[in-house]
């Protein structure tokens, strides 16, 4: 090997520390960029050439620089993510249901106890006009307290509606997003690894991920296709898929989601088996508690206004009508609740009260004393609705299965989301930059630049020893 | 094990945000003194919180409900009191006029005293209450006995007597019949006036015996008063004393209304008390432990920043210069 071959190799060598000090920086400088993979400069020692009968060494070049990131971890980080999100988006869709406290006086509980409370004192004094009235008003605090609580669970629903249309941008955004990586990964990847727009579509995967629980595939020219949990192609090689949103007749108008495939050809209308994600979170969270809740206030709401009716409707009012109801409802239960109300006919009037059991044949109407009909009505305080238990217990009942839910989805949102903080500790353990890493790396590549450096010098100076050699 | 800057900085905001939570709920239990504040605290708890809270107001209606029945039965109690004692007097009243002593001067003369008793007689059992009369069974707007009919004391109410829960399921009747009261079947009048043959000589000999109402039998007293009939006034004397003996009986049947009642308000009222308590047992917190939890958070946050802010002093960086 010449002289000038080792000055050449020095060079080489140079530029090759010179490549370890550059990644090194790279990483300092991006120690704080989300979704940044370290990086390593790979050296590699340059193969030798024979010299009489031996092999000399070839010094070092920089074979690479590469994303340091463990696949087996990321295999497992999307479902993690998805799972983390889609707990965390039905906790926080179920958030604002804090009904009321439970030993609230305006619970619809206690505001039923307090109804037959006031018919209890009717039954005492039936032809007191103040007491009649008393009757009315605290039927129309029961009705408020239980179109509240229904317009709290629809208030929660609307929300949800709400963040799942505002969502979609993002998400169109983010796919096409990973269309364009993929072309610009492929065609920058001839000249090598393109780590930055690794780490880009890297970033807009996992928040795909964190939105709709996608399942990412690498293929083998190193795209990535994304898939929702139910197998629909969110990005293909061919382009991405659109998110748009519509009215669900079906469900009483509320926001359902259509996936428009990239080729805009056909469209699917995607249920919460599809996703996963915030988006299954909050679907969950509208379509098995809020809208679970609601229905089973409807019930309790209709059931309780029938049983009220049907007793009131057989007494009699002072001046001989009967067969009124108290409560406006209508033929089926689903709605009851956001439209509770006492019945027009009675709100105003007291002596539409129908207290009295019976009339007089000759009069044709009751004696002022009579409030057996209130003892009728009574009787429906502890005997179960057609729902198996009476109209407080059923009203409790719900707020706390509420309560389990709310419960549960943030049981489910802190358990998901260890396992995701668990698995990002991983991932970060692999992939996340150190200082004290980079600044030993930094040092490194210092002292590896001066001694080649330095190796440099002395075959400079063994070239003019040679030079200044007389012949 | 690598430990990367982010995790070094992500772990520390991580760790002090979730022991500012724990100083948010112990600051949260303790200010406001509930352990369930809403139904996701606990389940389980806040269904029986929100049932006890039925149940107080539920047993409150019925403390309040046997309050003024009890307060009726109270009113009821006191006229029939009244009533007997007037019926008293009015017995003393015909024991004195049934003696042959008296003249028949001073029989007319104390009419207007007999006079005064029937009609406070009428009051008492006419009396009302919350502006209700106590004895017309459900027909409460009008009175109860007609003083001005023939023969007075017409009953005017009805049979139906109010029935109120005195606890859930179970009704009791707190009204009484004074009509049965004013007017016992078994109550009779040998009137010396009307005598039958009963050996069949035929000449009447033996008095004929009718049922007499009270009513009727004031009636009479009056109309003996009148013709100074002293035998009739003194035949009078004994359905006067069983119709006494029938008011104190009243009496006795309300009292013991009264203290049915009592006794289910009484009820309801340990129903209430002791449910407020269980409610209180399971929705309150206890204010030591919430005080000890607050300030065991408020270390445990001190230690988590301090341990953070030493984890980030220590670095390659502060020593290579």
């Amino acid at each position: 090997m010449s002289l000038l071959g080792t000055l050449q190799q020095g060079a080489v060598g140079l530029a090759a520390h010179r490549s370890a000090s550059n990644t090194a920086s790279t990483n300092l400088q991006n120690v704080n960029t989300p979704g940044y993979a370290r990086q390593r400069a790979d050296l590699v020692a340059v193969e030798g050439t024979p010299y009489r009968g031996s092999i000399l060494g070839g010094g070092v070049h920089l074979r690479t620089v590469q994303q340091l990131r463990d696949a087996f971890i990321e295999r497992q980080l999307p479902q993690a993510r998805s799972d983390r999100y889609a707990a965390q988006s039905r906790a926080d869709g179920l958030s604002s249901l804090a009904l009321q406290e439970p030993s609230s006086p305006d619970s619809v509980a206690s505001r039923m106890a307090a109804f037959f409370g006031s018919l209890r004192q009717l039954s005492t004094n039936p032809s007191d006009s103040s007491v009649r009235q008393a009757v009315l008003s605290e039927a129309q605090r029961l009705s408020q307290s239980i179109r509240r609580d229904a317009q709290t669970l629809n208030d929660a629903a609307n929300a949800i509606d709400r963040r799942l249309v505002d969502s979609l941008p993002r998400i169109n955004d983010l796919a096409a997003s990973v269309v364009r990586l993929n072309k610009a990964i492929r065609e920058a990847s001839a000249q090598g690894t393109p780590n930055e727009l690794l780490d880009q579509r890297q970033r807009a995967v996992d928040e795909l991920s964190e939105l709709t629980g996608i399942i990412p595939l690498t293929t083998s020219t190193g795209e990535v296709t994304l898939s929702l949990p139910s197998g629909a192609a969110l990005v293909s090689v061919a382009g991405a898929a659109r998110l748009s949103s519509q009215p669900d007749p079906a469900n009483n108008g509320r926001i359902a989601l259509v996936l428009t495939k990239s080729d805009g050809n056909g469209t699917l209308t995607l249920t919460r088996n599809d996703l996963g994600g915030s988006l299954r979170g909050l679907i969950d969270a509208r379509e098995l508690d809020i809208a679970t809740a609601s229905a089973r206030l409807d019930t309790v709401a209709f059931e309780f206004a029938n049983a009220v009716n049907a007793a009131h409707a057989a007494g009699f009012a002072p001046d001989g009508s009967t067969g009124r109801p108290i409560f406006a409802v209508g033929a089926t239960a689903p709605g009851t609740a956001l439209n509770f109300a006492v019945d027009p006919a009675v709100i105003n009037n007291p002596a539409a009260l129908q207290a009295a059991s019976a009339v007089d044949a000759v009069t044709g109407l009751p004696t002022a004393g009579d409030g057996r009909n209130t003892l009728a009505l009574l009787a429906i305080e502890r005997s179960p609705l057609p729902g198996g238990t009476p109209p407080a217990v059923a009203a409790s009942t719900l707020v706390a299965d509420l309560g389990n839910s709310i419960a549960t989805a943030r049981t489910e949102s802190e358990a998901n989301g260890l396992r995701f903080d668990h698995l990002t500790t991983l991932r970060e353990q692999a992939s996340g930059v150190s200082v004290d890493e980079e600044m030993v790396e930094l040092m490194r590549s210092q002292r590896a630049f001066e001694a080649v450096s330095k190796v440099i010098k002395v075959v400079d100076d063994m070239l003019s020893t040679l030079l200044s050699l007389k012949p | 094990m690598r430990i990367s800057e982010r995790q070094i900085f992500d772990g520390a905001s991580l760790r002090s945000q979730q022991v500012r939570a724990r100083v948010d709920e112990a600051t949260e239990t303790a200010s406001t003194g509930l352990r369930i504040r809403d139904a996701a605290d606990d389940p389980a708890g806040a269904a029986f919180v929100s049932r006890a809270r039925a149940d107080e107001i539920r047993a409150q209606s019925f403390i309040d409900t046997l309050g003024s029945a009890v307060d009726t039965t109270q009113a009821a109690e006191l006229a029939l009191s009244d009533a007997g004692n007037t019926l008293q007097s009015v017995y003393e009243l015909a024991i004195q006029l049934g003696t042959d002593t008296v003249t028949a001067a001073e029989r007319t003369t104390m009419l207007a005293q007999f006079d005064n008793l029937r009609g406070l007689l009428f009051e008492n059992v006419n009396r009302k209450f919350d502006n209700r009369t106590l004895f017309a069974g459900a027909r409460e707007d009008g009175p109860a006995f007609d003083p001005n009919s023939t023969p007075p004391g017409a009953f005017l109410g009805d049979t139906n007597l109010r029935s109120i829960e005195t606890a859930p399921g179970v009704t009791q009747v707190v009204q009484h019949r004074v009509d049965l009261t004013t007017n016992d079947p078994t109550i009779t009048f040998d009137d010396p006036n009307n005598l039958f043959d009963s050996d069949g000589d035929g000449v009447g000999d033996t008095p004929t015996t009718t049922q007499v109402s009270m009513f009727q039998a004031l009636e009479n007293l009056r109309n003996a008063m009148n013709t100074n009939d002293s035998a009739t006034i003194r035949a009078l004397v004994s359905p006067l004393s069983r119709y006494i003996g029938k008011f104190a009986d009243a009496r006795a049947e309300v009292g013991a209304q009264q203290i049915a009642l009592e006794g289910a308000k009484n009820v309801a009222t340990t129903v209430r008390d002791s449910t407020n308590e269980s409610r209180a047992r399971t929705e309150d917190a206890d204010s030591i432990a919430a005080f000890s939890e607050l300030q065991f958070a408020q270390r445990s946050l001190e230690a988590a920043l301090q341990a953070s802010a030493k984890g980030f002093s220590l670095s390659l960086l502060d020593i290579v210069r």
